[in-house]
């Protein structure tokens, strides 16, 4: 079994790279479960967004501890900070992240994303380095498909890819 | 066997359910978190020749419902708790008129307005006493969207076969949660329908309460009168006689409570036998409490299906030989009440309490409050 978590701002896309996780890993035969936490409003207020997969079907899917959680606004990491505590591996956006987290690795994903013109899918970039990080291979063609069934094709791809080239420089087992 | 495997919420789980089950009319105003079981019926049903409303408010969607059923048609509607209290008058109008239907309640946190985001089990003492006077109904509960699928069919089977409307309570995160469901196929689901009438059977009675009378629809002959008022058997108002009342809602009474062993469900994770202590819970709650509990050879776990009627003598015995209970609720405790009841004084029963922000019981917090 393994989890993994995006925490982020209203508006980011938090809930659609826990959707877009998860049916990837469904459409690769996998048993999922996405949970998702969020506010009344469409913009602002933390987001949480996760996906529980496994080979059997999940028999809980309420998760303390995450694999991987990626955490792309300060928002969230507030209000759930006793899961971002216990989560195994934790990435921040170096830039929209400011408080300081132990343990976790700094990221400039939302400037690489600025400078390559996909601000807009940051997500995408986040979902791209989750599977990167857990070692989730041959899954870009599952993506691609789904993407293609979703406006903004271009862009969203891109930026996908882009979570792709990141490399993280410590021990997290990447591809 | 050929079961369908989807990616799809509870609540979609919900919808596809009720279709399998024969739903074909749904009625009902959107609210979080259940909307997407509306969403989805009004994309379903005109596929499968039901019909669909957007009804003005949820007392014309109720109502709606029981028209729906006087016709014929096996309908449901889904709302959450301000839409469920508005609902409430309606559902004892079909009580006493005997009226099949099913109404879903996505549970979010509340009084009131609440937190419409966030997941609760607080309607639970609603689901079964909201209605005034004397009236019971059967309250259903699922744990996961699998269930949520299987068990809405089941919902609609004990309707019909009951006459009664059924309250399935469901809640935000079995509703927006999604998981890998599967569907079945047509001809391995059990549809139940209710009985129609011979010719000169009265509609509002029977020898034996625990067998409910038969249901003309409309337009089929019958000269009926539907009415709330207390009615003899045949349907004719009588709003004075101490008899005909008693008669009728002791009957109504025991055409729920008589057939407790065809509806009370539930599940045992353990043996109740040798365990020590146990948890008592129902709906999405059980998940974490089963993973807290693996590997535990002393504590026994209670899941409540059915949560009305419930089967107090059967709760007592696999309750009699514990010291310790929990009772794990996303509220300030409800059933804790029914576990306490059960019990002799000198048991522990504590409750695990947390609602509101969309904060789920954790498998350590189970654990945790196991240590007594």
């Amino acid at each position: 079994m393994f989890s993994i978590a995006y925490l982020g701002r209203g508006g980011q896309g938090i809930v659609f790279a826990a959707t877009i996780t998860a049916e990837a890993l469904y459409e690769k035969g996998y048993y999922v479960a996405q949970l998702q936490n969020y506010g009344a409003s469409v913009r602002g207020g933390s987001v949480l967004g996760y996906v529980v997969a496994d080979n059997k079907p999940i028999k809980n899917p309420f998760v303390e501890v995450f694999d991987v959680m990626i955490a792309l606004h300060e928002e969230g990491l507030k209000r759930w900070k006793c899961l971002v505590e216990k989560s195994k591996k934790i990435i921040v956006d170096e830039k929209l992240v400011k408080s300081e987290v132990s343990g976790a690795i700094k990221v400039p994903l939302s400037s690489i994303a600025e400078e390559e013109g996909v601000y807009q899918a940051l997500n995408l970039v986040a979902v791209r380095l989750a599977f990167k990080v857990l070692g989730i291979t041959g899954i870009d063609e599952v993506m691609d498909k789904l993407l293609k069934n979703r406006k903004n094709y271009d862009l969203n791809k891109k930026a996908y890819m882009i979570g792709k080239e990141i490399v993280i420089f410590r021990d997290f087992g990447t591809e | 066997m050929c079961m369908k495997r989807m990616l799809i919420s509870g609540n979609e789980a919900v919808a596809y359910g009720a279709i399998d089950a024969g739903c074909r009319f749904y009625a009902g105003y959107p609210i979080t978190p259940s909307s997407e079981i509306m969403h989805m019926m009004a994309k379903l049903l005109p596929e499968h020749g039901g019909v669909f409303i957007q009804a003005e408010d949820e007392l014309a969607a109720i109502n709606m419902l029981i028209g729906a059923s006087w016709a014929g048609l096996k309908a449901m509607t889904a709302t959450s708790g301000p839409g469920f209290s508005l609902m409430q008058e309606g559902i004892g109008y079909a009580v006493m008129t005997e009226t099949p239907l099913v109404v879903v309640d996505v549970m979010r946190a509340g009084p009131a307005t609440g937190q419409a985001t966030k997941a609760a089990q607080g309607d639970l003492m609603q689901a079964r006493w909201g209605r005034h006077g004397d009236q019971y109904l059967v309250v259903l509960a699922p744990e996961s969207p699998q269930e949520a699928y299987d068990l809405i069919i089941e919902a609609f089977n004990i309707s019909e076969s009951l006459r009664t409307p059924v309250v399935f309570l469901s809640d935000e995160f079995i509703g927006h949660g999604r998981e890998v469901v599967f569907r079945k196929d047509p001809e391995e689901i059990q549809l139940v329908e209710r009985r129609r009438p011979s010719d000169h059977e009265p509609l509002f009675g029977s020898d034996d309460p625990r067998i409910p009378p038969p249901m003309p629809r409309l337009g089929d002959g019958y000269y009926v009168l539907v009415t709330g008022s207390t009615h003899n058997e045949y349907g004719y108002r009588d709003v004075h006689s101490f008899e005909t009342h008693y008669r009728l809602v002791k009957r109504l009474k025991e055409k729920i409570w008589g057939n407790i062993d065809k509806i009370f469900k539930y599940e045992v994770v353990g043996d109740p036998e040798g365990a020590e202590k146990a948890v008592v819970c129902f709906g999405s709650t059980c998940r974490s409490a089963k993973e807290a509990i693996e590997g535990m050879d002393d504590v026994v776990l209670i899941r409540l299906i059915t949560l009305w009627p419930l089967n107090y003598d059967l709760l007592r015995k696999l309750l009699s030989n514990v010291s310790l209970i929990l009772v794990p609720e996303l509220s300030l405790g409800q059933l804790i009440y029914d576990v306490q009841q059960v019990v002799d004084s000198d048991v522990k029963v504590i409750g695990v309490n947390k609602v509101g922000g969309g904060v789920p019981i954790y498998p350590s917090e189970i654990k945790e409050a196991l240590k007594g």
